[in-house]
């Protein structure tokens, strides 16, 4: 699917974990043309209905115009969770759901949004909380990485956005908010974490795959990509874990503009 | 490397909770319990099956990642699910959620998510009752062992191999197990062999073994027999073991002698505890 926008092109990937089907898939893609926004959020398997709650933060955040404060991100993530208790209410549960109901869903997430025009780019805004990751690239440099930047660093349990509204006190304040410029042929990455510390870690170890990863993308090769993905699995390289991509290139009015889904 | 198969529904694993109900574990726990070691242990079954559920609970569905089984030796030996099951082995752990023989109202505090405790009315199902007579038919017992995971390993080459978790407060009355448990341990999956872990526990107020590395402080043959047939714990294990505070040697057998309540507890809460779920 390729249609004109603005001077952003982008492509994204969901896959499920291998031998699960898609729609068990617990992360989930946000994608806004109109709003120049793209999310990436990360269901936590342990907890309850994560990927539902995933997909209700994905959707209202790259809908929404604003969420980039903290202070915008308290009251938002209220309702929606109250949204999921509501929803958890009204149906009689199995022992064991309502159990797991009581402590709620939880999810990583990270958001990207693009403003206007600086000199020769955009600006952008980013938040992020827990450990699905946006990776900003120029040329063959990592710029920056956020909330993680070191591969070593996945895998600590880290702070989630919880459903719960009992546990979302001062939530808001622990995501990280990052901004900066974007210039023609940058590219950012929002990556969920089994993909992102592998991105992270062969920055060093193998630049090459990183290309052929972003080839395929670039190439809306969605078959290359899920063969590049199964062989980094097999291999052992790659966690198998749900796998989110969104690309974003930021291109020249001279380019074109394009949104893929692989 | 053993150990590191991946837990799915296509590859699930299994557990074998294989419990003494001789005539003996109707005595105190321990000089200071008032409980029953029949009523402890049964208790203890029903919580980590209660947590196997959960943790196998994906929104509505609970994802059959383990086969169950429970044995218990005493008067007699066979299954020992009491209820819908009763009579069943390797029961899919979605089955177990949807039929225990009954749910208890009990009352369970829990983290309010800022900092509080709150109680909270819960939902307890009961799968196994507290049962005590008879006497330790062990050799019996390990044999029925041995012939359901002779054919599950055989149906599951690619599985997480199984695992055994077998609790007794006494020795062995129909004869000495240790050949017949050898057998259990001739068996297991590509993935590796059949993870054996013994548990024996004691109404004295004797200084209780965790998960020793060698055999030199034990106390006498039967500490030493079960030693022998328990089988190292992996690193999944040690690890879910150091999470409670308890640090182990490397080799350290899943083995306790002489345990108290709070070994029991741990026991199963570490046996259970194969990482990798997909």
């Amino acid at each position: 699917m390729t249609c004109v926008e603005w001077s952003l092109s982008v492509q994204h990937v969901l896959l499920p974990k291998a031998g699960l089907l898609k729609s068990e898939c617990e992360d989930s893609i946000g994608v806004r043309r109109d709003t120049r926004r793209f999310c990436v959020a990360d269901g936590a398997t342990e907890a309850y209905d994560s990927g539902r709650w995933a997909r209700l933060l994905t959707k209202h955040w790259a809908a929404s115009s604003r969420l980039l404060t903290s202070e915008e991100l308290a009251p938002w993530m209220r309702a929606l969770g109250e949204r999921m208790e509501k929803r958890w209410s009204k149906k009689s549960l199995p022992w064991y759901a309502e159990e797991k109901a009581h402590g709620g869903a939880f999810a990583a997430l990270v958001g990207l949004a693009f403003f206007g025009h600086g000199d020769g780019g955009p600006s952008w805004q980013a938040i992020a909380l827990g450990d699905s990751c946006l990776v900003h690239r120029r040329e063959a440099t990592v710029l920056r990485a956020l909330p993680l930047s070191d591969p070593a660093a996945f895998g600590y349990h880290p702070t989630l956005v919880p459903s719960k509204p009992s546990r979302q006190e001062g939530i808001a304040d622990s995501f990280i908010v990052a901004g900066g410029h974007a210039q023609p042929g940058d590219v950012f990455l929002l990556l969920s974490d089994a993909i992102a510390a592998w991105y992270l870690r062969l920055c060093s170890e193998d630049p090459s795959k990183l290309a052929e990863l972003e080839r395929l993308l670039e190439s809306n090769d969605a078959l290359g990509v899920e063969d590049l993905i199964s062989s980094e699995r097999s291999g052992q390289r790659l966690r198998n874990d749900d796998i989110a991509i969104v690309r974003v290139l930021v291109c020249s009015d001279a380019q074109p503009a394009t949104v893929a889904r692989m | 490397m053993p150990y590191s198969a991946e837990i799915s529904r296509s590859n699930p694993t299994c557990f074998v909770f294989l419990l003494d109900q001789s005539g003996s574990m109707a005595e105190q726990f321990g000089t200071e319990s008032a409980i029953r070691k029949a009523d402890f242990v049964a208790d203890v079954v029903n919580r980590t099956l209660h947590d196997i559920v959960i943790r196998c609970t994906r929104a509505e569905e609970v994802r059959s990642y383990y086969h169950v089984s429970i044995i218990g030796y005493g008067a007699s030996v066979g299954p020992a699910f009491t209820g819908a099951l009763a009579g069943r082995n390797h029961v899919p752990v979605g089955e177990v959620a949807e039929r225990p023989a009954r749910l208890e109202n009990r009352t369970k505090k829990m983290s309010d998510g800022a900092g509080g405790i709150v109680e909270q009315q819960v939902r307890f199902p009961v799968w196994i009752d507290p049962t005590s007579s008879g006497g330790t038919p062990m050799c019996q017992a390990f044999d029925l062992v041995r012939g359901l995971l002779e054919q599950w390993s055989a149906e599951h080459r690619n599985s997480f191999p199984p695992t055994v978790l077998h609790l007794t407060d006494g020795e062995s009355t129909d004869g000495e197990p240790s050949e017949i448990a050898k057998k259990i341990l001739s068996l297991g999956t590509a993935d590796g062999q059949v993870l054996l872990f013994n548990c024996h526990v004691s109404s004295r107020h004797a200084m209780k073994i965790e998960y020793p590395g060698d055999e030199g402080n034990l106390p006498d043959d039967f500490a030493r027999t079960l030693y022998r047939i328990s089988v190292p714990l992996p690193q999944a294990f040690r690890k879910a073991a150091s999470n409670m505070g308890l640090n182990t040697v490397e080799g350290a057998r899943g083995f306790v002698f002489n345990g108290d309540p709070v070994s029991v507890a741990q026991f199963f809460e570490i046996g259970t505890q194969p990482a990798n779920l997909r």
